[in-house]
């Protein structure tokens, strides 16, 4: 019970996102496409991972929920 | 769509980490402990939960009061892939998606994936609560089908319990009529009728007179015959301009909406107030995402705008150094070896 006042608090979360890659590289596609007007293909080599990827929440200074598609974040308060 | 990577990855931080090799593994472990992780998820098909190090057992062995949340297709015991038009057609949301006799259609937008998410969402805060109550934590596992076909409602329970089955019917309803998207002559509307009183509004207004019959007065002579009824409805419309058609059912009390385009819907003084925006610090560049499906203090706060999304392995030094406290010389023999 001690701690149920601090549910949401300083949460941390750590999701390992296959799709990452996917994503990733279609946002890199589009963005090269809009600044550079072409897609380097050695943006790409450098792009794929070795095997996984992940990421965790930032750190702020607000509680603040986010779903996302493969991953879920719950910022830190 | 880019638009995928930058909604759902803002204020995140990213790193890479190679789970088939054992240093990764225990990288992935010092992680668990030193953040203090209170929410692992992962998307990966369950037969590599064990393989990679990361099923429910090996992370609560590190940090016992973790909730852990693994995504499937089908759940655990399945290792069949899925993107979100394959639930869309195994799940009913294609057969319910489209005009009536027409081909089955897939969604405008990718629910079974979004709609997952939120499930999980909600199902994680019931694990929050139940740790803080108990100190204990939770492995949720979390199928798309599940999530996918708890959406027919209606549905599944007329077609096993009352044995009516229902199909897409495109823009009509099924109990009342007219109720369908009708052209203008410079888009499209929404029109929504009812009951017998708004039908009678609509043959007051000029343009409409020629649908005053005896078979349409009642909604169930209009549903009977809702197919003619439309095009004939539709006829009249093309005559009006969409912004002179909303001001004129306006008037006559009966339920009407453009339907709007995506810029249209931007620009929507009840939505773009509330827009999000991420920038990106490298370049400038600026990217506008959805609203939040709720306003947050937080998010007034910094202005509606967040982290931009981060490359890939871009906070492999921050984390792996600054976090773990690993030097420059182990860092560029674990880039070396391929462990991140």
């Amino acid at each position: 019970m001690k701690r149920n006042s601090n549910i949401f608090r300083n949460l941390t979360v750590l999701s390992l996102e296959q799709a990452t890659v996917l994503p990733y590289l279609t946002w890199l596609i589009a963005w090269r496409r809009m600044v550079f007007g072409s897609f380097g293909w050695s943006t790409l080599s450098n792009a794929i991972p070795t095997a996984g990827s992940a990421t965790r929440s930032s750190q702020v200074k607000k509680r603040c929920v986010r779903t996302s598609l493969h991953s879920i974040q719950v910022k830190r308060q | 769509m880019c638009s995928y990577f930058f909604a759902f990855n803002s204020g995140k931080e990213a790193v890479t980490l190679d789970l088939k090799n054992q240093r990764g593994q225990e990288i992935l472990r010092k992680l668990i402990k030193e953040l203090n992780v209170d929410i692992f998820t992962t998307n990966q098909l369950p037969k590599n939960y064990a393989t990679l190090g990361i099923d429910y057992d090996a992370l609560r062995a590190v940090k016992p009061d973790i909730i852990w949340l693994g995504i499937s297709g089908f759940g655990p015991d399945s290792n069949e892939a899925a993107y979100d038009p394959i639930l869309q057609a195994r799940g009913g949301l294609m057969e319910m998606t489209g005009e009536a006799g027409g081909e089955p259609q897939v969604l405008g937008i990718p629910l079974p994936d979004m709609g997952t998410s939120e499930h999980a969402y909600g199902l994680i805060m019931k694990a929050l609560f139940k740790r803080a109550m108990t100190n204990e934590g939770s492995r949720i596992d979390m199928a798309m089908i599940d999530s996918t076909v708890s959406w027919l409602v209606q549905p599944v329970t007329m077609a096993t319990t009352f044995n009516q089955v229902m199909t897409r019917r495109g823009n009509t309803h099924e109990f009342f009529a007219p109720v369908s998207v009708f052209p203008t002559s410079d888009g499209f509307v929404y029109v929504a009728m009812g009951n017998d009183i708004q039908w009678q509004r609509l043959l007051a207004i000029p343009g409409f007179e020629q649908l005053a019959e005896p078979c349409y007065e009642k909604n169930a002579g209009r549903i009977a015959d809702k197919h003619r009824l439309n095009e004939r409805i539709a006829e009249a419309t093309r005559k009006f301009g969409t912004a002179e058609l909303i001001e004129t059912f306006r008037r006559a009390m009966i339920p009407i909406a453009k339907v709007q385009g995506i810029r249209d819907v931007c620009e929507d003084p009840a939505v773009k107030p509330k827009l999000l925006k991420s920038v990106d610090p490298a370049t400038g560049f600026e990217v506008t995402m959805a609203p939040p499906p709720y306003m947050t203090e937080y998010l007034k706060e910094i202005d509606q705008t967040l982290p931009f999304p981060p490359r890939l392995g871009e906070h492999n030094e921050a984390v792996y150094g600054g976090i773990l406290g690993m030097g420059k010389h182990e860092l560029e023999a674990l880039r070396r070896d391929g462990v991140i």
